[in-house]
């Protein structure tokens, strides 16, 4: 199978970051698609792991890269644009999610609570038809709000915790325990899902690097 | 490759690992010389190196399913460009016209940055949560710290094995000290009002207010004066109420009032009408706007939120049946 955005490993991701970004500072608009393609589908589905409402995510990832497309380039102090990006659009979320918990608070109660309301808790052991990769999406989103989003940086992006910490001004000890407490309950929740398909992957597993 | 780093790793690391996660994907099913040599350095590991992989397969694979269409990509590009053109034509006025409030900013930031300095210098060794915002983190020495919401702990430089372990705390912290064997390894926790010392403990500092509130869940502390004087040894269950250089002391207190906010919550039972809303209003970082007059007769739950300003909205609401709204963010507003 192959993945867009795994395929090159975060070495060579880092560096064509560097270069998209350089690009841009020397060609302005005319590499500024270049720049919103490489990053689009990750500051997407980062605030897809912050918030469950799509649309404000999109909406969020077009203020941000418009306000970087106005500001004038000869005056950008921007080092790391991956980090600037994912801290941009986190600030930007969290504001709104403010500003919109009181408007909305009535109306629409997914935002932002979702780790704090209970969802009707479905026996999953009898559920032998269900996706496994559903059962997952359940219990990543029953995650607390942070190692949801620490799970994602460090996961998808591949980024140590030290950055982490820097976008989400959180100690990188934090970072660290909080990443390695969603993966344990991820496991232990998964484990106990699928004793048998368990099983019967880690056979095929072993013997295939046995053979090998 | 050296897969030393590896040796300790559980399967929640392997799947944590960014090398290990590269891998994995890459290889997807196939042979892979880096599993293979992870299987064989550390045979006791594989079925920990299974379900590691197993993880990262399906963790891929929810990322994966989230991304976006390449339709949705190009509309927010295609909006992006429309808004950049039209707004182009006047953003050179604009920043002209601005350049007096810029620079009332650019002021009123290093004002604000100088007078949190001044109240304590903020570096490596600070560690600190913002409004409803609760933290714990591990010290030098083992010990733990939870920072209760808008509170900061600082921590002196050395903390070798045997020195003496010293923190400055400004708001509410509670603290899990790790014993050491030496008896000089003293652990002192500085306030604004009172210094505790202590030897292998677990307890609850508040400072804030006038008063600081001090409450020991396990093991002894001392409680010294700002003048350095011992003022009482405390034994479990002990609270000690300091204000203006005084305290009073309360045995076998209920320790569950004094730690409800490690839960995410305060209580108001001591606390008078205007306490609870000073507390409001610290926790938040909010100032409280109420043009209900009748709240004050109805008096608070005895329990409300630390970190959840929904939460504490909605409380009010079903409360008092007014209408609570934070405005302009900083502003909770109760009509």
């Amino acid at each position: 199978m192959e993945h867009p955005l795994q395929s090159q490993g975060r070495a060579a991701r880092r560096k064509r970051d560097q270069e998209l970004w350089q690009n841009y500072l020397e060609r302005g608009e005319a590499a500024f698609s270049e720049l919103y393609d490489s990053f689009f589908d990750r500051l997407f589905v980062y605030g897809c792991n912050i918030v469950y409402d799509e649309t404000f995510v999109k909406d969020a990832i077009q203020e941000i890269f418009l306000k970087l497309l106005q500001r004038d380039r000869s005056t950008l102090e921007i080092k790391n644009i991956s980090s600037y990006l994912f801290v941009a659009l986190r600030n930007y979320l969290r504001k709104e999610l403010y500003a919109r918990a009181n408007k909305r608070r009535h109306q629409d109660r997914y935002l932002e609570t979702k780790d704090l309301v209970e969802e009707p808790d479905m026996d999953i052991r009898t559920g032998a038809s269900i996706d496994c990769s559903e059962a997952l999406k359940r219990e990543i989103e029953r995650l607390p709000k942070r190692q949801r989003e620490i799970l994602f940086l460090r996961f998808f992006e591949g980024l140590d915790y030290k950055e982490i910490s820097e976008i989400m001004t959180v100690n990188h000890q934090v970072v660290r325990n909080y990443a390695y407490r969603g993966m344990k309950k991820l496991r232990s929740n998964m484990e106990g899902a699928y004793p048998l398909f368990r099983s019967w992957i880690a056979v095929l597993f072993l013997l295939f690097i046995n053979v090998g | 490759m050296n897969l030393d780093k590896y040796k300790h790793f559980t399967a929640e690391e392997f799947s944590l690992d960014p090398n290990f996660k590269e891998n994995i994907l890459r290889s997807s099913g196939e042979h892979s010389s880096f599993l293979r040599a992870l299987a064989q350095r550390f045979p006791e590991k594989r079925e920990a190196i299974t379900e590691a992989r197993r993880l990262v397969l399906q963790m891929d694979r929810y990322y994966q399913e989230q991304k976006p269409s390449a339709e949705e990509k190009a509309a927010v590009l295609e909006e992006i460009m429309r808004r950049h053109r039209t707004k182009n034509v006047r953003k050179r006025r604009r920043v002209v016209r601005y350049w007096p409030a810029i620079a009332a900013s650019v002021l009123a930031l290093v004002v604000t940055v100088w007078l949190f300095r001044s109240q304590m210098s903020v570096g490596e060794d600070t560690y600190s949560t913002s409004f409803a915002e609760m933290a714990e983190y591990p010290l030098p020495d083992g010990s733990l710290v939870s920072l209760n919401a808008n509170s900061r702990i600082r921590l002196s430089e050395t903390w070798e094995e045997g020195a003496q372990r010293e923190v400055w705390l400004e708001g509410e912290a509670y603290f899990k000290v790790a014993k050491k064997a030496s008896g000089e390894a003293k652990f002192i926790v500085h306030t604004n009002g009172p210094d505790i010392e202590v030897l292998g403990t677990q307890f609850n500092v508040n400072t804030r207010q006038d008063r600081t509130l001090v409450f020991l869940e396990e093991g002894r502390i001392q409680l010294k004066n700002d003048r350095g004087d011992l003022m009482k040894v405390m034994e479990p269950g002990d609270l000690a109420d300091y204000s203006g250089g005084t305290a009073d002391f309360f045995a076998n207190v209920d320790s569950g009032k004094y730690l409800l906010w490690l839960k995410g919550y305060f209580t108001t039972e001591d606390l008078t009408y205007e306490e609870v809303i000073a507390r409001i209003e610290e926790i938040y970082g909010v100032e409280m706007q109420i043009e209900r007059p009748e709240l004050r007769e109805k008096g608070f739950p005895s329990q409300l939120p630390t970190s959840n300003l929904e939460e504490l909205l909605t409380i009010f609401e079903n409360l008092y049946h007014v209408t609570a709204t934070i405005e302009g963010d900083e502003k909770l507003r109760i009509r």
